[in-house]
């Protein structure tokens, strides 16, 4: 477990009339008022103590500067995980309490109360918040109320919370669907062919110079000649995985960008998980990519990596050529997620199909989206589908598996399993 | 019971006797002492935004107990009653799930607010009465001064407060600031 700490903030305080002097001073003035319009002299008394309280209370001594720390219990989290915020607030001098607010950002919710009070100059609270959407969030602004020793006076400050990384959620997975092209490196996959792998595969006669060790003694004394074990290649798979951030659509939470990125997180932690090397190309804003790598610590690379999607925006024209040749190893499985309605995009997949990779392609634009329902023109409507299945096709007639939004199950890779591209055995 | 609503207590039975002495001596209808006082049971809801309204209506209330006539004797004992439940109602609404010793070290802060009312009470009291016993013409001769020394000493009082110095002393003479006598200086020696 991390701990996102942040430095200690110093702020001045500036004091104003606190709610208790406030009400003391309009019951106190309430009362000479009425008193001097009534001719009263009972509401003179009866301020007089009211009056020479508040001035003895604005007498007390003032803190001049709060210290105000704030730390996140895990630096990373997944989305609607519970994550602890420690908040600590000390005066430089004593007073009568310091009040805590956390008031948490739009994409982080709280889970429990979101005030703490302690009486004296220190104060320490433990908020539970929890991110809805992944991304680099501020928890929140954290609003720091300060009385003075006699809470005469009050002062407020407020200071930018902790920072929060959300991770989109990683789902358990099934059976994960093996790729057509294997690697020939030592890895998860039993391959046909027979090699120095642990998998039983069959008995063959001894050649000479072959280890005594793998003589199968049971098989050899039935035959009446020596036979040795054979066992099957192991091999690895080489998975890309592509997005494409150029275009945003969609409601909060639900946008294209948003399941191009829960959907790349599902296909990595899937194959990392079964030990394949996974790599990275994100699209659309500035051109980034991982080289394909394997183990939990290259799963959090990826995921770092997909958490920039949707930030730096540019011009520059993202071409796979730009791309290092070990980051699309040869024969590597590509998996796709784009809206499909940028040329770029869908000349990058022919440009891959070109070089030979098997691809898949995810297309995140939901087919029937309420924006789409709330177009009046139904021909521009029908046009904007066919020109949608023409590209498609397009993919298609490339040898390109073309996989609906709404096919996608969360927690498993089903749906990859029944690409056409996935389906047919290579090796 | 937790050191907070203790504080609660306290801040409800201030405000009961207040309301209590207002209905004995007043002419205003007991029922509105009443309803005040059952309206202090707010102070122990977790409501506190509605629990620090509470004060101020007890306040009001002995305000125009005080208005339908009530002694002077009455009157200020109300007012460090008033003065008691406001600045405990105060602290309760902040002492939630605070210690003891917290509390305690709190209300050494707020001690000498309510002594020093609790004094100014008696001292207007006795002032009051020391007053009734003058003759006519000096009775006269306070009734228009005692505004003009209310009035100087409510500014002292704010001077003091907010620790600005100029409110509390006049500007003695010749006590000229840095700036102007800069100007001073250069505009002699030019001349």
């Amino acid at each position: 477990m991390t701990t996102d700490m942040t430095p200690a903030r110093t702020e001045a305080l500036t004091w104003v009339p606190s709610p208790l002097t406030r009400r003391l001073a309009t019951l106190a003035f309430s009362a000479l008022a009425l008193a001097a319009a009534a001719a009263n002299p009972s509401l003179v008394a009866l301020a007089a103590p009211l009056l020479v309280g508040v001035a003895v209370l604005l007498r007390q001594p003032r803190a001049g500067a709060v210290d105000v720390h704030s730390a996140a219990g895990v630096g990373r989290s997944f989305e609607h995980e519970d994550v602890a915020l420690t908040a600590t607030a000390t005066t430089d001098c004593p007073a009568g309490s310091v009040r805590l607010m956390l008031r948490p950002e739009q994409e982080v919710a709280t889970v429990a109360d979101t005030v703490g009070t302690a009486l004296g100059s220190a104060a320490q609270t433990t908020w539970t918040v929890r991110p809805r959407r992944w991304g680099h969030w501020l928890a929140g602004s954290i609003t720091v109320a300060v009385c003075s020793q006699g809470r005469g006076w009050s002062a407020e400050v407020t200071v930018p919370g902790p920072g929060l990384t959300v991770f989109p959620p990683l789902a358990s997975f099934g059976p994960v669907p093996r790729p057509p092209w294997l690697r020939a490196r030592l890895g998860p996959h039993v391959s046909r062919a027979a090699g120095s792998g642990i998998e039983f595969a069959g008995t063959r006669d001894h050649l000479p110079g072959e280890p005594v060790r793998r003589v199968n003694w049971r098989v050899s004394s039935r035959r009446g000649r020596l036979m040795v074990n054979e066992y099957a290649q192991e091999r690895a798979a080489d998975v890309v995985v592509l997005i494409d951030s150029s275009s945003d659509t969609g409601p909060p939470g639900r946008t294209t960008v948003d399941l191009s990125v829960r959907g790349a997180t599902a296909v990595a932690h899937g194959y990392l998980q079964q030990a394949d090397r996974v790599g990275l190309v994100a699209f659309g804003s500035t051109l980034r990519w991982l080289t394909p790598g394997s183990g939990t610590r290259h799963l959090y690379l990826v995921l770092e990596a997909l958490l920039q999607a949707r930030q730096a925006r540019t011009y520059v024209d993202p071409s796979l050529d730009r791309i290092p040749m070990a980051v699309l190893p040869h024969g590597a499985l590509v998996v796709c997620f784009s809206p499909l309605v940028d040329d770029t995009i869908l000349e990058a997949i022919r440009d891959l199909r070109q070089r030979g990779h098997p691809v898949v392609t995810v297309d995140v634009l939901p087919a029937a989206t309420p924006d789409l329902h709330a177009v009046d023109d139904d021909l521009a409507l029908r046009i904007w589908r066919l020109e949608r299945d023409a590209v498609r096709s397009s993919l298609r007639r490339l040898g390109v598996s073309v996989v609906d939004n709404d096919d996608l199950l969360p927690g498993s890779l089903h749906w990859l399993a029944g690409t056409p591209t996935l389906s047919a055995r290579h090796s | 019971m937790t050191a907070a609503t203790r504080l609660q207590t306290v801040a409800a039975i201030a405000a009961w006797l207040a309301l209590g002495l207002g209905a004995a001596a007043s002419a205003l209808a007991p029922w509105v002492a009443v309803a005040a006082a059952l309206l202090t049971a707010l102070l122990w809801t977790p409501w506190s935004r509605v629990a620090r309204c509470v004060p101020l209506l007890v306040g009001l209330t002995c305000i125009g107990q005080a208005l339908s006539g009530v002694s002077v004797v009455y009157a200020s004992a109300m007012g460090v009653l008033v003065l008691l439940h406001v600045v405990l109602a105060d602290l309760a609404a902040d002492a939630t799930g605070a210690s003891a010793s917290a509390v305690g070290r709190a209300l050494r802060a707020l001690a000498p607010a309510v002594a020093a009312g609790a004094a100014a009470a008696v001292v207007l009291l006795l002032g009051l009465t020391a007053t009734t016993a003058l003759p006519d013409v000096w009775n006269a001769a306070l009734r228009l001064a005692a505004p003009l020394v209310l009035l100087t000493a409510a500014l002292l009082a704010l001077g003091l407060a907010s620790r600005r110095a100029a409110w509390s002393y006049l500007p003695q003479r010749g006590a000229l600031s840095a700036v102007t006598r800069r100007y001073l200086s250069r505009a002699r020696e030019e001349r």
